[in-house]
């Protein structure tokens, strides 16, 4: 008992959260289809960041090319249910050690002949273009003409074949996110979290404490691509198309990355938060920009970027950190 | 690839990148292959390139035929003046003789000087009047009685190239026809279908040399 | 094929290679002495190729006379952004740097894109279609101009470093950043001219890159990631490193195009980044880190 009213801002932050996840499971009686679907795309970058934040947030490894694990997570599924017409569920059971397998390769040739920092960050992005060009080449997944999903009217939601109406896919996503922000809380208090931001904060001291840094680094990426790969499924089950162009593009990867660096690097919520702020102001933009009856093309981008800009030069820890001290919700040191 | 018995020869494929922005080898590759004619699907920038690497590797084929975009239109024949004459593109066009045609041009040209008349317009304004036809026929904007209407359409006068405008069982419009059109000029003119024609093709195509 | 068509093909890679080694070379001195990487060094590119479309347009003067006042526009440009934006992020991580910088990239893209829409704009000098043709080669006549221009502003920037007390006080900031403190250098200002200097080297070749390639707001990326590849191949902080890792780049580039298929051929680019990366981490050319 006391033990528990020690807990501090765990216990704390137990209420609020509740609150949130209430607040999500119910949304979709209380929105229209528009605002539906602006949910679900938050929550996407909310779990593709949270997936990114495990390898730059907790292990301190500079990722720029996370785009490749989105890609290869929506080809494999797709390509496995419209040659095989084997639904996303097992198609994922592929996914996952492919991706890893790929996170695996470039972390072994980066950590074992010493590519760290910018370089490391460049690299990912040469294997993330290098997919791209490839997959544009590969006529198997109908090259850059693109791989399209079958749309049928489905008379209910076939929740095992991923096919059918917003609110289905709305919960997927919500599910998804739920059990990242669990994984994620789960490994950070764990040992290998710890190695992790050992690492993340001072690498030769982590070595020099016994921590086989290469094999955490591996972890790492390993873990972080193998989440991310959830994302390119579902993406797949939900645009129902895929371009090489689109999927692999060094944009894709930005769109992932500017959540969590936004919300709070490192932070559970970062990425959460991160999503909101990025997905709700751009949509507040169109709305905006829409009411005043302007259609500049790049207008909002210009917006948007200035925005980005205001928020690293007041925030440079991002949104989350301060916010939480204020709400006595700290996570603690990290 | 369906096999088709022509009395031609392909001696080579080469496929770029669209978002690329120097096309040199690509064209020394083509002209290596020592091609009578250039077959081209491209869109704006790439065919203003592709022509500019002609220029510069001196290379002129018997003829530039495109199946897209790009050749024809009018920022590639502002942009390239003199050196945009040649190529013929074998895209959905305009008949110059029908007389909506004649109107369309002459309206575009007081309103718009210097744009040339392309299918881009046609196809909208033959849009317009499917419908504006449909809602005189139907006497009402019921939405069945429209689209009854719609379905019904046979508009003889229109401006495409073709004997005018129908629509079969799918919904599509199976009576127009394509045309071959080439740079001449500054101009374009229609070489084909016959009944279409305002002159008559340019073959093989004057040399870029000298041109400048 | 004949053997001049590879000739040809080589000379045009290796002419192409040096004007895009200029470009990077100003994103080597910028990551070489400041330690920031310019995720928007492609944009500040772009920025460039319109100032001679415009200048040209309205005095017809020739990019390669507009190559010296654009690139001092974009020393001057390059100067106030370190001085104001970026010195105070010279301690910050870099995802934090990373992210203000790509703020700064989608605000000048489409500042871009808002003036002069998203068609390609281009110059039309009285030689734009000129070529040499020398024996079984024949050379664009542009290429040839704005690669030569390329090697000239290099080796001036080469001397600069080499010979004045600016550019010698600039190496040693690189050098050795704490020391240069101690012995009173005014390290914030030397960095602001040092991406002030590496913003004039993308200045020029801008102005340069309109006499080869049309431009549009959003090809910045594009560029961005080429100077990257560049850089790390010949060597991070190398003078001519930079050149030629352009070089090289800009050859296999045009071979792997003649032998495989064009639209495929970045993937020899990347994959000698890779190699290079594994291999020899500093770069062909690059010193041994300190």
């Amino acid at each position: 008992m006391i033990a528990r009213l020690r807990a501090g801002p765990a216990s704390r932050r137990a209420i609020p959260l509740a609150i949130l996840l209430a607040a999500f499971v119910f949304a979709p009686f209380f929105v229209n289809d528009y605002l539906l679907t602006v949910l679900i795309l938050i929550l996407y970058f909310a779990y593709a960041g949270q997936a990114w934040n495990i390898m730059m947030g907790f292990a301190g490894q500079l990722s720029l090319g996370h785009a490749l694990y989105v890609g290869l997570g929506s080809y494999v599924a797709a390509t496995l249910f419209t040659h095989f017409g084997i639904g996303p569920w097992l198609g994922l059971l592929v996914a996952i050690p492919i991706a890893a397998a790929c996170g695996a390769v470039i972390g072994y040739l980066a950590f074992r002949f010493g590519v760290a920092g910018v370089y490391f960050a460049i690299l990912t992005i040469a294997f993330a273009e290098f997919a791209r060009i490839g997959f544009d080449h590969l006529d198997y997944v109908n090259a850059s003409s693109g791989l399209f999903l079958p749309v049928k009217q489905y008379a209910h939601n076939d929740l095992w074949l991923l096919r059918g109406d917003p609110t289905m896919f709305y919960y997927v996503i919500l599910a998804a996110t739920v059990f990242a922000f669990v994984l994620c809380r789960q490994l950070l208090h764990s040992r290998i979290g710890y190695f992790w931001l050992a690492i993340r904060e001072d690498e030769p001291a982590a070595r020099a404490a016994g921590i086989n840094t290469f094999r955490y680094k591996m972890y790492a990426v390993m873990v972080s691509a193998a989440v991310t790969s959830f994302a390119g499924v579902f993406y797949a089950f939900f645009y129902n198309n895929l371009f090489p162009e689109q999927v692999f593009s060094i944009s894709r990867s930005i769109e992932i990355i500017l959540g969590p660096i936004i919300g709070g690097i490192g932070t559970l919520f970062g990425p959460i938060l991160g999503a909101f702020v990025l997905t709700g102001l751009a949509e507040t933009l169109n709305a905006v920009m829409g009411a005043f009856g302007l259609d500049l093309p790049g207008a909002k981008q210009v917006f948007y970027g200035v925005c980005l800009l205001l928020v690293v030069l007041a925030l440079p820890d991002g949104v989350w950190p301060p916010l939480a001290r204020r709400l006595g919700l700290s996570e603690g040191k990290q | 690839m369906p096999i088709f018995e022509m009395p031609y020869v392909l001696v080579g494929d080469i496929a770029y990148d669209p978002a690329t922005h120097d096309l040199s080898v690509e064209v020394a590759k083509a002209k290596a292959t020592g091609a009578e004619a250039l077959l081209v699907i491209s869109r704006l920038n790439d065919a203003m390139l592709l022509t500019r690497e002609l220029v510069k590797q001196r290379w002129t084929p018997q003829g530039i035929m495109s199946l897209g975009p790009g050749w024809y239109e009018d920022q590639y024949l502002k942009t390239l003046g003199r050196l945009a004459d040649g190529p013929i593109s074998f895209i959905p066009w305009y008949d110059p003789h029908k007389k909506l045609s004649r109107m369309l041009e002459a309206e575009l040209a007081k309103t718009h000087p210097g744009v040339n008349l392309n299918t881009d317009h046609v196809y909208t304004f033959e849009a317009l009047l499917v419908a504006a036809d449909a809602y005189k026929r139907a006497g009402s904007s019921d939405p069945k009685a429209l689209a009854d209407a719609i379905r019904a359409t046979n508009i003889t006068d229109n401006a495409s190239v073709g004997p005018g405008i129908q629509f079969d069982a799918k919904g599509q419009n199976d009576k127009v026809r394509g045309a071959a059109v080439q740079n001449r000029g500054g101009k374009l003119v229609t070489l084909a279908p016959k009944q279409a024609a305002n002159a008559k093709p340019e073959w093989p195509m004057n040399s870029y040399l000298g041109r400048g | 094929m004949p053997l001049s068509v590879y000739l040809n093909v080589a000379v045009g890679g290796v002419l192409t290679g040096l004007v895009y080694g200029l470009m990077a070379l100003g994103l080597s001195v910028i990551f070489g002495v400041v330690r920031v990487v310019n995720f928007a060094h492609g944009e500040m590119m772009t920025v460039a190729m319109y100032i001679a479309i415009v200048t040209f347009a309205w005095f017809h003067l020739d990019p390669l006379i507009l190559l010296v006042p654009i690139a001092a526009v974009l020393f001057v440009f390059g100067y106030a952004l370190q001085a104001s934006l970026i010195n105070p992020f010279i301690t910050r991580p870099e995802h934090s740097q990373f992210l203000l910088l790509v703020a700064l990239a989608i605000i000048i893209a489409n500042t871009l894109l808002i003036i002069f829409g998203p068609d390609a704009r281009a110059v039309q000098t009285a030689y734009a279609y000129d070529s040499f043709q020398v024996g079984p080669v024949i050379v664009d006549a542009a290429k040839i101009y704005a690669g030569a221009a390329a090697i000239v502003v290099t080796v001036a920037l080469f001397a600069f470093f080499r010979l004045t007390l600016l550019g010698k006080a600039i190496r040693a900031c690189a050098d050795n950043h704490t020391g240069a403190l101690v012995v009173g250098l005014d390290v914030e200002r030397l960095y602001a001219l040092t991406f002030g200097l590496g913003a004039a080297c993308v200045g020029a070749a801008g102005s340069m890159l309109v006499l080869i390639t049309d431009a549009t707001p959003m090809v910045g990326p594009g560029y961005t990631l080429l100077a990257f590849v560049i850089v790390i191949t010949g060597g991070l902080g190398s003078m001519p490193g930079a050149l030629l890792g352009g070089v090289l780049i800009g050859v296999t580039e045009a071979i792997a195009g003649l032998l495989f298929t064009p639209s495929a051929k970045s993937m020899f680019a990347f994959a000698i980044l890779v190699l290079v990366l594994l291999f020899r981490p500093r770069g062909i050319l690059g010193k041994r880190p300190a």
